[in-house]
């Protein structure tokens, strides 16, 4: 016993409830924190709104009435959902590359974007939902009725239909999301899903075990009438094709099933997972119709077993959770219908008459958003209203069940059109009008009017008779055929004929180029369209061809890393890339790079379009190629040894023309300095041979032709010794030497021109033994020349040479400083140049020649001769190896 | 990458291409189990178990292709740690 009251407020907490949901998800939708929101099981409990009130009572009423025939209202969508790899994903696939709305967008646009086209289908779909939406009012307006005992004010319905027309607009449009998707509404009917499985089972567990002792007992005792010998018959046939074209075609499912779809992989978890649930919730449809039928009065009306049963037993919990599991059920399929006709009315009619009427005097986006929002709301409105008119046409009375079956014949006229549309690119606009034209119209004069039993077009005459009288044409035995079920009837004829004008139609119209532009983007969307968010999908016969073809032209393991990287780029973990555009592309493109795009264009486009020569032929003709390739390789290979030989020719070239001008350079150079001395000797003698000269200067003459011959023979010593050394054809052996008795060596060497010039010598450090790895008489006649610079060019009052020794890790430096006035800074560079003489000062018998075989001496015993900047003075440094215990006597390079 | 070690590409896209035919099979399969005559043999065995035949059936073969239809997702979305 229930007071309206009572009722009244647990319904609006319950919707208050649901409000918060859907408020709350479109919150953090907003906010871009999808989470879970997004999760496969959100989709897949949406797609309950498939059970509406038809499910939570009607089923029921249907078992009590004929059997087992209410099972294939969930077999149809199971069968759909288990085949989805084939329909469902392909339709998923298109609205997404095409950015489909609705189903009216998609006939339309697939059928050259046609605006009358979507109009028909908007028409057809409103007309064909709104004996679905009445239902779904009977069933509210009964529950009510039946738990205030009859006591509910006749216009229980009316308010029932405004509230969810204000409930749909408070959902559905408060915005317009550029995807249509209501993230709010979905997740609020998911939950809906839960509370109308849990309160349908519950009952079914209730009636099963509370009321009876189990299974067995429940079927004990079978009323008359429930179960016949035949299950499979044309009903049952037709009942499921209805049902499996509904879950695709009914305007709310498509919406929920393919608009809200937001991941294709979803629809893998769907697969299994919703026709697990429809399982669950009409597994205790039967149990609960024999129970029922067995324990309650036989006046019940057995839609309402559901709800009876509990109030029966006088518990109230349980009714109450049937109450609202009905209330679900009813409110969800009302809302979301509402809102996806209402998008169809907006955007396929509303906006566009408006847009023509305003000229295309649209100032603002904000115009059309308003206009469209503003039309929607309008339309739910009107889609309500609709509803509700037909319930009060009818009586309101019939069968729940007979009256949804009513709704998807009519939806189930799309279908033709909308396989051809996906599956078939000569499908044309002109067909589908024509079917669906002439499918509705069947439709609407064998089912739909007779509905409202001589009440509405059709007079009860009419139905009898057939119009004027023509028997032929009698709404429920069309032709003469004479169908019992009338419903197998329409939809035999329907069908048939729609189907069949359908392609007729299409064969004989010739499409315009949009419309074959967008049939091909429909049926090869898996070819043209990428895998969308991690499916990995592809025409594997491409690919493998591709792969085929790649392998024998780059050969494996390059074709291998190729195509593993293009996968890898895709995304995918393994396995072929899916051969989408780019993938193909980037394979041409490196096929190009071995046989040229030409070739590679046309190979590629064979396989990618299918063309007429098999891919056994183009492999062969690739084997050809390669072996072309091979050649021509060849052949470029040794071009390029010939090219890198002449490079090297040239190089040669250059390398001696250039020695060849230091040769000419130096040898210019010698002959100057050679011709210095020979002067000075010619003229001496002459003047000897010629003139009368006195016996002193005879001898002073004499010793200087001597000292300038001396200076001669040294001279083209020290060259003959330069180029020696600078030939490279040195072939010292470096032994180990002691320092410290080089150093006494080149002292003494250099003792009677030190002590001449008065220069005082020091040597610092090396107190310890120091063996360099030189060659003694060599290093000798450095260090000799290095201190004899020193003195020439080291002249200031107090003169002071200092040898330091300094010894790192495996080398050893030996300085030689002097205190003199040093080398300007821009004469550095030219110190050990050939023949060099810095100023004019005491250089008899020095050719310039010196620092340069010094530095070549040095050279050759792997140390360096540098002169190391100072303030003041001049330091040249040697540097050389230390001698190791390891090493031994090797000739030098 | 190791082109013994790793299974081919092309063994890959066999596998997955069974797995894809597995899946087409699978609702033709299940038209012929839960559509067809098939149906009548069971509708005259009165029950079974004092539970109607019929209905068992239908239910269990409805589970049954539920339960194929899961493991088939698995293959054909293609987890590549199988």
């Amino acid at each position: 016993m229930r007071d309206g009251n009572a009722l009244l407020s647990v319904s609006l907490i319950y919707t208050a409830f649901l409000f918060l949901i859907a408020f709350w998800a479109e919150r953090r939708a907003a906010a871009g924190r999808l989470g879970w929101l997004k999760s496969p099981w959100v989709y897949t409990l949406s797609l309950s709104v498939y059970c509406t009130g038809w499910t939570f009572y009607g089923a029921v009423g249907s078992a009590a009435r004929g059997g087992l025939d209410f099972v294939t209202i969930y077999l149809g969508p199971s069968l759909v959902f288990f085949g989805w790899w084939f329909l469902l994903r392909k339709l998923v696939r298109i609205s997404q590359t095409q950015r489909i709305t609705s189903i009216a967008d998609l006939l339309s646009s697939r059928y050259g974007k046609s605006a009358s086209l979507a109009v028909v289908v908007t028409l057809l779909a409103v007309i064909g939902s709104t004996p679905y939406i009445a239902l779904q009012l009977q069933s509210l307006t009964l529950s009510i009725s039946v738990l205030s005992e009859g006591n509910a004010p006749l216009s229980t319905t009316l308010w029932l239909a405004i509230g969810l027309a204000l409930f749909a607009i408070l959902f559905g449009t408060r915005t317009i999301d550029a995807n249509e998707q209501h993230h709010g509404v979905v997740t609020a009917i998911a939950f809906e899903a839960v509370v109308k499985l849990v309160a349908l089972v519950a009952i079914g567990l209730f009636a099963v075990w509370g009321l009876k002792d189990g299974p067995a007992d429940v079927f004990a005792a079978l009323p008359d009438g429930i179960l016949s010998d035949q299950v499979f018959g044309p009903r049952w046939v037709t009942l499921t094709f209805l049902s499996a074209t509904a879950v695709i075609c009914l305007p709310r499912m498509f919406q929920v099933l393919v608009v809200e779809n937001s991941d294709e992989r979803h629809l893998a978890t769907a697969s299994w997972a919703f026709p697990a649930y429809l399982l669950l919730i009409s597994l205790f449809v039967l149990p609960i119709a024999v129970v029922g039928k067995t324990i309650l009065p036989d006046g019940a009306n057995p839609d309402l077993y559901v709800l009876t049963l509990p109030l029966s037993q006088g518990s109230e919990l349980l009714t109450l959770l049937a109450f609202l599991g009905g209330f679900s059920a009813s409110t969800s399929m009302v809302i979301v219908s509402a809102i996806a006709l209402s998008t169809m009315i907006s955007n396929h009619i509303a906006v566009p008459v408006w847009l023509k009427m305003s000229h295309g005097k649209v100032e603002t986006s904000g115009d059309v958003r308003y206009v469209a929002l503003a039309s929607r709301r309008a339309a739910i409105g009107l889609v309500l209203a609709l509803g509700y008119l037909y319930f009060l046409l009818t009586g309101g009375s019939g069968a729940l069940a007979s009256i949804g079956l009513i709704s998807f014949a009519g939806v189930a006229q799309l279908l033709p059109s909308l396989i051809g549309g996906i599956y078939w690119r000569g499908a044309t606009r002109a067909g589908a009008l024509t079917g669906i034209g002439i499918g509705f119209t069947i439709w609407a004069y064998t089912l739909f009017l007779p509905s409202f039993e001589g009440g509405f077009l059709l007079s009860a005459r009419t139905l009898i008779e057939g119009p004027f009288g023509i028997a032929a044409l009698r709404p429920e035995a069309l032709f003469g055929l004479q169908i019992d079920d009338p419903l197998v009837h329409t939809v035999f004829w329907s069908i048939l004929l729609n189907a069949g004008s359908f392609i007729a139609v299409s064969l004989a119209s010739n499409p315009p180029i949009l419309e074959r532009i967008q049939g091909t983007q429909f049926v090869d969307v898996f070819r043209v369209s990428e895998p969308g968010r991690g499916m990995v999908v592809g025409r594997q016969a491409t690919s493998e061809d591709l792969f085929a073809l790649a392998q024998r032209i780059l050969g494996t393991e390059t074709a291998h890393h190729l195509f593993a990287e293009v996968s890898r780029s895709q995304g995918n973990t393994g396995g072929l890339p899916a051969a989408d555009d780019a993938m193909i592309a980037r394979i041409e493109r490196e096929l190009a790079g071995s046989i040229g795009s030409a070739s590679a264009h046309a190979m590629v486009g064979q396989i990618a379009d299918g063309g007429q020569i098999s891919v056994d032929q183009l492999i062969r003709m690739a084997d050809e190629t390669a072996q072309i390739v091979e050649y021509s390789q060849r052949l470029e290979r040794q071009s390029h040894e010939l090219e890198a030989t002449a490079r090297q020719l040239r190089e040669a070239n250059d390398r001696l023309t250039k020695l060849g001008a230091q040769k000419d350079a130096f040898l210019s150079q010698v002959s100057h300095e050679l011709r210095t001395p020979m002067t000075s000797i010619r003229s001496f003698a002459e003047i000897l041979l010629n003139d009368e000269v006195a016996d002193s200067d005879a001898h002073r003459f004499t010793g200087i032709i001597h000292d300038e011959s001396h200076r001669l023979t040294r001279l083209l010593d020290e060259i003959l010794d330069l180029s020696f050394l600078e030939s490279g054809e040195v072939r010292w052996t470096l032994k180990s030497c002691d320092l410290a008795e080089i150093i006494a060596a080149a002292l003494s060497a250099t003792e009677g021109q030190r002590r001449a010039m008065g220069v005082a010598l020091q040597v610092e450090g090396g107190r310890q033994a120091i063996r360099v790895k030189a060659d003694f008489d060599r290093l000798v006649q450095v260090l000799v020349n290095l201190i004899s610079n020193a003195v020439k060019y080291g002249q200031v009052d107090d003169p002071k040479i200092t040898i330091a020794i300094v010894v790192t890790s495996d080398r050893v430096h030996l300085d030689v400083i002097d205190n003199g006035p040093g080398i300007p800074a821009e004469d550095q560079d030219q110190v050990f140049e050939k023949f060099t003489r810095l100023g004019e000062k005491s250089l008899a018998g020095s050719a310039g020649l010196g620092l340069a075989i010094s530095r070549e001496i040095v050279r050759n015993m792997n140390g360096t001769l540098t002169l190391v900047p100072r303030p003041h003075g001049a330091l040249f440094r040697i540097d050389l190896p230390l001698y190791q215990a390891t090493d031994r006597p090797k000739a030098a390079e | 990458m190791n082109v013994n070690n790793d299974p081919s590409i092309a063994d890959r896209a066999l596998l997955r291409r069974r797995h894809n035919d597995t899946a087409l099979a699978l609702p033709a399969f299940g038209i012929v189990l839960l559509v067809s005559p098939i149906l009548n043999i069971f509708a005259q065995i009165d029950t079974f178990f004092g539970i109607p035949a019929a209905y068992l059936y239908i239910f269990a073969a409805w589970a049954l292709m539920i339960a194929a239809a899961y493991r088939v997702t698995k293959g054909v979305t293609g987890d590549d740690t199988d």
